[in-house]
């Protein structure tokens, strides 16, 4: 599997962080806040939970900044470490579900929206891993290359795994 | 399936999905690192100062150790002196290097309790009268 050759902009970083430098923590949110957070969403499905993880993703790396000299993807460890989040939020709910009543797991559509209603279902009806392809891939925008490195599959695998989640969205949407 | 329908799909799901974080979570996250840099340094002197201070210990305790064990016994060598020639007036002739071997070794038998002092003359092999 090729790895993600880090860049000279991603080792300065790197090296930011390592130090403890707030800017560096200022700079990373900036380029993967959103990502993060929209990933994070499709992940654990409501917004309060999504930014929990996403604060709780820079607290570990503020925990484990002396080992990210030796990171070779920054973007495959971060969302790495927002699955690990995820999955103890996830997990957490699921032990207290009285925390938080049903949540969505895509955002509401405006009312005169039938189809991303529609299309709002169908998410709801894939499986985990399912979701969880898509919310890589389309709310993380990572490559095959990231998500394979993350998952530990190939990138065909991935993309393969991806695609067959779309088919089950268009499959449900056609019904 | 064709890829034009995976295609318009995605599209879809790429504004459907696109969600923008509140905006009070980059000061959110701002203040967790900054707290969680500030709590992580405050460990670093922590282990710092205990390792200092078990290290003050050690030595305090290593140097209370030596000082026990040291006889400072500042008249050593002129009580040596003087066994030696209390020796020499005893056992005329002795050379001057073996009485002052015999004083060492005397000086040095005084260190330790004698069988006889510890049980009495009667283990030691004498009597009781």
């Amino acid at each position: 599997m090729d790895e993600h050759p880090t860049t000279d902009d991603e080792r300065r970083l790197l090296c930011g962080l390592a130090a403890g430098e707030t800017s560096a923590f200022a700079e990373l949110y900036e380029r993967f806040g959103t990502r993060l957070f929209r990933t994070a969403m499709g992940l654990v499905g409501n917004r309060e939970d999504a930014e929990d993880c996403v604060q709780e993703v820079f607290a570990a790396l503020v925990r484990s900044r002396r080992r990210l000299t030796e990171v070779q993807d920054l973007a495959a460890y971060l969302f790495s470490s927002l699955r690990r989040q995820s999955a103890r939020r996830t997990e957490s709910r699921s032990k207290h579900p009285q925390i938080l009543a049903s949540e969505p797991a895509a955002p509401e559509p405006p009312a005169d929206d039938p189809r991303g209603e529609a299309l709002r279902q169908a998410l709801r009806s894939l499986t985990v891993e399912q979701r969880e392809m898509i919310a890589l891939k389309v709310e993380g925008q990572l490559t095959f290359d990231e998500i394979g490195q993350m998952l530990n599959i190939s990138p065909n695998t991935a993309a393969s795994r991806y695609r067959y989640a779309l088919a089950h969205l268009v499959d449900r949407l056609r019904k | 399936m064709e890829d034009s329908e995976l295609n318009a799909l995605e599209n879809e799901l790429d504004r459907l999905l696109a969600l923008a974080p509140s905006p009070s979570l980059e000061q959110r996250v701002a203040r967790r690192v900054y707290a969680e840099l500030q709590r992580q340094q405050r460990r670093e002197w922590e282990a710092y100062v205990a390792a200092v201070a078990a290290l003050l210990v050690l030595a305090i305790n290593l140097s209370w150790s030596v000082s026990r064990e040291t006889t400072h016994d500042w008249r050593a060598g002129e009580s040596a002196a003087v066994s030696t020639e209390q020796i020499e007036q005893l056992v005329p002739g002795i050379p001057r290097r073996e009485a002052l071997r015999q004083a060492l070794v005397l000086r040095g038998g005084r260190a330790e309790p004698a069988a006889g002092g510890m049980l009495g003359p009667a283990a030691a092999g004498g009597h009781i009268n």
